[in-house]
């Protein structure tokens, strides 16, 4: 009976053991959750970012008020030409011409001999970004040969050629420059039309 | 007699442990164990498809190299541009991927700051928002287990350097400290 008893003590004991070591485990669980469900969990990254910034500049062209309208203009900032049709149209030695076409029945020698021209200012602006330098050198030539007796010129200077040519070295930034480019026919030409492409070229000073 | 000596130091075992978690080495190492494998987040930064490429993608410490970049002419592959006045703009695309494990949240915050404050002439931008060194909400609804595209810009006064502009022809740097919260 004795052993019985001390049986059943020892289960009783067990038991209660048991419901201490729950409580104990419950009591470390109560203590450390609350430290983690204090934040919402988070993980973190670190992008570095790095850039080299040059200068560069924009080539535009713009119709000049005064002259004939510029068509088919195509500014661009990719790095790609800018380019823009200045279009004569019919013109006349003598008689009438388009609005902003001026006629020179005795063009300078330099650009033509026995010859006439026609001329048209053409604004440029070149629009600087992240430089230092205060103006800028253009210069201009033809894409190609003329190949019909015609002889081309901007700003008065010489005629063209394939060689770029100095137009200005003291170009302003910013601003809409106008430049005359001037077309010489030789008398001696026929009616017909002439279509040449003018290279402009600018470079920061 | 016996047993409840016993119970009464098991008592007060389990009391001490209870009072001083923090001091008790058993304590801790239950608290790493639930923050390590119970509930975590881990974010990845990869290279985006439309984007510059990153180097050390795949990583939560990543680079990401505009390259030589200016106001007008050619950009590097998966740069682009917008003009404006007086700045522009250079963007390109970068993926975060942020896995979670035992948390029941199902989407998290993002968040960004810069380490230290941007280069003169230059404002970094995460998605529509200006970095500082100020953490913000970049956003709040992101989604766990894929890559998730942000836009990063960098818009760049025109001016010269010395006049509010960048310094050009030296490489220019920041970094973004990104970090994402379950919800």
């Amino acid at each position: 009976m004795k052993g019985t008893e001390t049986t059943m003590n020892l289960l009783r004991n067990t038991h209660s053991q048991r419901l201490l070591l729950a409580a104990a485990t419950l009591l470390l669980f109560v203590a450390a959750s609350p430290l983690a469900h204090a934040t919402n969990p988070s993980a973190s990254g670190n992008l570095t970012v790095t850039a080299t910034v040059n200068s560069s500049l924009a080539f535009q062209f713009v119709s000049d008020g005064s002259g004939v309208a510029l068509s088919s203009i195509t500014n661009t900032t990719n790095g790609s030409a800018s380019t823009a049709t200045l279009n004569f149209n019919g013109v006349n030695e003598y008689g009438s011409n388009p609005g902003g076409v001026t006629v020179n029945t005795a063009p300078a020698s330099t650009l033509c001999s026995s010859c006439w021209s026609v001329s048209s200012p053409v604004d440029i602006d070149i629009v600087q970004a992240n430089g230092g330098s205060s103006n800028y050198t253009l210069k201009a030539s033809l894409q190609a040969a003329a190949s019909n007796g015609e002889s081309l010129s901007v700003n008065g200077g010489t005629a063209l050629s394939t060689t770029p040519a100095q137009v200005t070295a003291t170009g302003a930034y910013g601003t809409a420059a106008a430049y005359t480019v001037s077309l010489g026919i030789p008398n001696t030409s026929t009616a017909g039309s002439f279509s040449d492409v003018i290279v402009f070229s600018v470079v920061a000073n | 007699m016996n047993t409840r000596l016993r119970i009464l130091g098991i008592l007060s075992l389990a009391a001490f442990l209870a009072a001083v978690p923090l001091r008790a080495q058993t304590a801790s190492g239950t608290l790493n164990v639930t923050l390590q494998n119970g509930s975590g987040l881990l974010m990845v930064l990869n290279s985006d498809s439309s984007g510059v490429t990153l180097t050390n993608g795949g990583t939560s410490a990543a680079t990401l190299a505009f390259g030589t970049v200016g106001a007008y002419g050619t950009l590097p592959t998966n740069v682009t541009r917008t003009n404006q006045t007086t700045t522009f703009t250079i963007s390109t695309y970068f993926d975060v991927n942020v896995q979670d494990s035992g948390i029941t949240s199902s989407n998290y915050t993002l968040s960004a700051k810069l380490a230290t404050a941007a280069p003169t002439g230059v404002t970094i931008q995460l998605g529509s928002v200006t970095l500082t060194t100020t953490s913000q909400n970049i956003s709040t609804t992101n989604a766990y287990g894929t890559n998730v595209q942000e836009t990063l810009s960098a818009v760049i006064s025109t001016a010269a350097a010395g006049s509010g502009g960048p310094t050009t022809g030296t490489q220019l740097t920041d970094t973004i400290n990104l970090v994402a919260t379950s919800n």
